[in-house]
């Protein structure tokens, strides 16, 4: 009885483990033929160099420190990229869903202005900042400002009028009332333009950086691409991948916090 | 069966009226006299020509049709809204010149409304200054949610919900409480345990209380007089002058039959 019970377990065990790696195989499948196809020289490495060949070069481009020089330049420009835009969003946001003046004056504004593509303005920030870093800050930020605003701005005004009748008749001043039912009410959907941003902010980076640059992990790639290194050209872009992802589980973890009171994120 | 039998010894904590405490009940409530109010929504005439006096640590009960205006009535008092015409004027009994702002004045709504973003004990803090903190732990520990301080209110349930809310209106010391149909949405065990609850806090705190409600045996149960409103004004009141705690009695069961046959007859 209690050996069939130990099987049991353990069959239990190796099957929750198979569970696990379930939705790796498919991705390590595809390593390994790629892996077949360029040692065998099926796909020139001028095309695809070989996993190995990848790996490698990220092996060498971190000994030496460069690769270290290159993320921590893009690091910094998304994060006082976002910083800049998503700050202003935030302020725009808040600003235009509690004040009926405010959004009059500035929303239409604001929504005409979103729909022209922050890469569209490239030439003219060009023109306007040259190509040095604020050419790149500002794309970046007003790439982010968007998503943070608009779901600011849907946050505030999606507050329950229940709650904030209630604050009032509690006796809540108007800044308590922002900071007690306001803000916390709004919290989730301004996380969800966080993240939003997010997604965008290394989209706009790649091409920001790309025009031109002397670090970065888009100067990186471009530079790699004028001498045929595609091995390092693949660093760049699993790179950017790479930061993308810390980037979301990083926003998902503050979320958790944030939210700890929501249903949804409750064990 | 075990579970009913749980509710119900929950329900013992809550402690019925005792004779003493029914003696000692300190008059804290405000008087408040209302006269002449009206009130239109755009052409729409909800309340008309409303005189009523309600005395200091009264508990009045007002009924009457969906849309008769007795929660605008309740809203008006609240002073979450303002009449179109009329006065409502509040007196203390106990300090003379002492005048009652909206701070003495607190609501308990239909749903508990209570911010889910902060802790059971959080919200009875809600609007305290931080010296009067204790004064909602206190009240937590009178409607018998000391262990769930810390929970969120999506944790707790309805009954329990409503109990914090009750403790978070109670936390200001009110000098009136307005209950605008607050156990409308409980099953009806744990509203009979609110009922109990609100009795005896209302003896212990002296506050003058408005309950709106449908429920016209709820009505009975917990007022000392009921008023029928119609169409925006006083239809008919009945004074309530059975002993407490009231028990299902033939003159309880009297009473409630001849407010319903007023209610249905408007």
């Amino acid at each position: 009885m209690s050996a069939k019970l130990l099987l049991d377990h353990v069959s239990r065990g190796t099957l929750s483990i198979g569970k696990g790696l379930l939705p790796w195989l498919f991705p390590i499948l595809l390593v390994l033929i790629w892996q077949i196809a360029s040692s065998s020289g099926l796909l020139q490495s001028r095309i695809l160099p070989a996993p190995t060949a990848v790996v490698s070069a990220f092996w060498h481009l971190l000994i030496g420190g460069e690769l270290w020089h290159h993320v921590k330049v893009s690091a910094g420009r998304a994060l006082l990229g976002l910083l800049i835009g998503g700050g202003l969003g935030l302020i725009l946001g808040l600003l235009n869903g509690s004040s009926r003046i405010a959004s009059t004056l500035l929303d239409t504004t604001l929504q005409m202005v979103r729909n022209i593509p922050a890469l569209a303005l490239i030439p003219l920030v060009i023109l306007w900042f040259g190509i040095d870093e604020t050419a790149k800050l500002f794309l970046v930020a007003v790439g982010v400002f968007f998503p943070i605003y608009i779901n600011t701005y849907h946050g505030i005004r999606s507050v329950d009028p229940q709650l904030i009748e209630m604050g009032k008749s509690y006796g809540l001043n108007r800044w308590q009332l922002y900071k007690e039912i306001i803000l916390p009410g709004a919290m989730p959907s301004i996380l969800v333009g966080l993240r939003f941003s997010l997604g965008l902010v290394w989209v706009l980076l790649i091409v920001a950086e790309t025009i031109s640059a002397q670090a970065g992990i888009g100067y990186m790639t471009m530079n790699a691409r004028e001498f045929l290194q595609t091995d390092i050209v693949l660093v760049g872009i699993l790179l950017y991948a790479l930061l993308g992802k810390l980037a979301d589980v990083l926003a998902q973890a503050l979320e958790h916090y944030l939210l700890r009171w929501h249903a949804g994120y409750q064990k | 069966m075990s579970n009913l039998n749980l509710n119900f010894y929950e329900d013992h904590r809550l402690q019925p009226v005792t004779e003493a405490e029914t003696t000692a009940t300190p008059v804290n409530g405000a008087t408040i006299l209302i006269e002449q109010l009206y009130k239109f929504y755009g052409d729409v005439k909800v309340l008309e020509d409303l005189d009523l006096n309600i005395e200091a640590g009264e508990f009045v009960a007002i009924v009457g049709r969906s849309g008769c205006g007795k929660s605008t009535l309740l809203r008006l008092i609240a002073q979450l809204e303002k009449a179109s015409y009329g006065e409502i004027k509040f007196q203390s009994v106990r300090h003379f010149r002492e005048g009652i702002t909206s701070d003495d004045i607190r609501v308990m709504f239909q749903d508990p409304r209570l911010l889910p973003w902060k802790n059971i004990l959080q919200n009875a803090q809600l609007g305290l200054s931080k010296d009067k903190y204790q004064l909602a732990e206190t009240l937590l520990e009178k409607v018998g949610l000391k262990e769930k301080a810390n929970q969120w209110p999506t944790q707790l349930s309805g009954g329990q919900r409503q109990r914090a809310a009750l403790a978070r209106a109670l936390s200001h010391s009110p000098r009136i409480l307005l209950l605008d149909e607050p156990l409308g949405a409980l099953d009806a065990l744990t509203r009979l345990e609110m009922q109990t609850l609100i009795e005896r806090l209302w003896k212990e705190q002296g506050f003058t209380a408005i309950l709106v409600t449908h429920d016209v045996s709820e009505a009975v149960q917990l007022a000392d007089r009921i008023i029928l409103l119609d169409q925006g004004h006083i239809a008919q009141s009945f004074q309530v002058n059975l002993p407490r705690p009231r028990k299902k009695s033939i003159a309880f069961s009297q009473l409630e039959q001849q407010v319903l046959d007023a209610v249905l007859a408007t």
